[in-house]
């Protein structure tokens, strides 16, 4: 399974877009999911913390930066196809 | 064909959908759905009659719902260039076209960018364009507020307020900014530099440091950039609207809002008006609907 996280907050404008578009593009891919996850949660912070995030929103895949800012989608799309053909390796 | 297409879903935009449909224009609004409003962005409004104190996001909640309850119809496509004829203005999106015989540009103006070494390489990992989204993050830091306008000093107070320890940096003696958040920086804690400018970022991984154009480096784990808006003009300028020298859409007659091109009015920050403020682009956005309504119905000026 893939999983695509989007770390937000409170008072991004930039979030819902960069969610909208992630669950815009994972609809092409049944075996990924994505999870919202706010700073204002301890899950957020902890992860923002141990991975140096710093900007919202982010984009991790399998737990990995891929993204600051809202992704185009065809590089989401991209990005996502290479990590389902590395689980395949 | 519409009576009047609005671009722009910001609060000149919303406020001239409004005010055009409850003239009984038949209208839409596009918004590109990739560009959030500045107003979104905002830390907290209190100069807005009615509202003591707002969020950005809050106010243009309320107008959205407020446009979405006069039935006005709203679209979320990307323009891309717009053909204006006399009789038939025409507006291209990523999805489609329509033709009206009015247009009312208000699609605001964006960051700008101080173009200094380690800005750009910083992005994401100490630099940001938006205290509120990601303020949380430095908690506890010091961190720097580069500029002197309204937007600087209000995301420094709200970043003092939320625990980050902040200095702003401004290259006048005199703000921009309105007295009121002038001193209301000052009496959260937030300390000034004036008369200095940033000259680089510095950091490894994340910001470490600023240096100064009296090359003094202050320690720093994050440089929040507010030092102004330009606004984005290309498919404006293409289609035979006349900007200024800073590319801001002019806008001579402010008893009509109209541009160089006749049946095309322009509203807010996208504009040469003299004050960058929610209220100012939601009064010019009520003349513009007025104006062109009168245009649909043949009424003169006068």
């Amino acid at each position: 399974m893939v999983l695509v996280e989007i770390i937000t907050s409170e008072g991004c404008g930039f979030c819902p877009i960069a969610i909208e578009t992630c669950r815009k593009v994972v609809q092409e891919f049944p075996q990924v999911q994505v999870k919202e996850i706010s700073t204002s949660t301890k899950e957020g912070m902890r992860k923002s913390k141990n991975l140096d995030i710093t900007t919202v929103p982010t984009i991790l895949i399998n737990g990995e930066i891929r993204f600051h800012g809202v992704p185009r989608e065809s590089l989401l799309r991209s990005a996502i196809k290479k990590v389902i053909e590395e689980e395949k390796k | 064909m519409y009576d009047c297409i609005v671009v722009g879903g910001g609060p000149g935009g919303l406020t001239a959908g409004f005010y055009a449909k409850w003239l009984g224009l038949k209208t839409l609004i596009i918004t590109d759905p990739s560009k959030p409003s500045s107003l979104e962005l905002a830390t907290l409004i209190e100069n807005y009659p009615g509202y003591e104190s707002i969020s950005g996001k809050g106010l243009l909640d309320k107008m959205r719902s407020q446009a979405e309850k006069q039935e006005v119809e709203i679209k979320e496509e990307t323009v891309t260039s717009l053909k204006l004829k006399k009789d038939s203005k025409v507006v291209y999106t990523n999805k489609g076209e329509y033709e009206a015989k009015t247009v009312i540009i208000s699609t605001g103006a964006e960051h700008k960018k101080g173009g200094i070494p380690g800005e750009k390489e910083f992005i994401g990992r100490g630099v940001s364009y938006c205290a509120t989204c990601d303020g949380v993050f430095f908690k506890g830091k010091d961190v720097i507020v580069w500029g002197g306008g309204n937007t600087a000093l209000s995301y420094a107070t709200y970043l003092q307020n939320i625990g980050c320890k902040v200095t702003l940096v401004h290259r006048r003696k005199d703000f921009k900014a309105s007295e009121h958040n002038v001193n209301k920086a000052k009496e959260v804690g937030v300390k000034f530099i004036l008369e200095r400018t940033l000259k680089e970022i510095k950091g490894n991984k994340l910001v470490s440091s600023v240096i100064l154009d009296d090359d003094k480096e202050i320690k720093a784990s994050a440089v929040f950039v507010a030092i102004g808006e330009v606004p984005s003009v290309e498919i404006i300028k293409n289609a035979g609207i006349k900007v200024d020298n800073a590319n801001f859409i002019i806008v001579d007659d402010k008893r009509t809002q109209e541009t160089n091109v006749k049946g095309v009015y322009a509203v807010g920050d996208v504009t040469n008006t003299p004050m960058r403020q929610v209220i100012v682009s939601c009064g010019e956005a009520a003349i513009a609907a007025l104006s062109a309504y009168k245009k649909v119905k043949g009424i003169k000026e006068g």
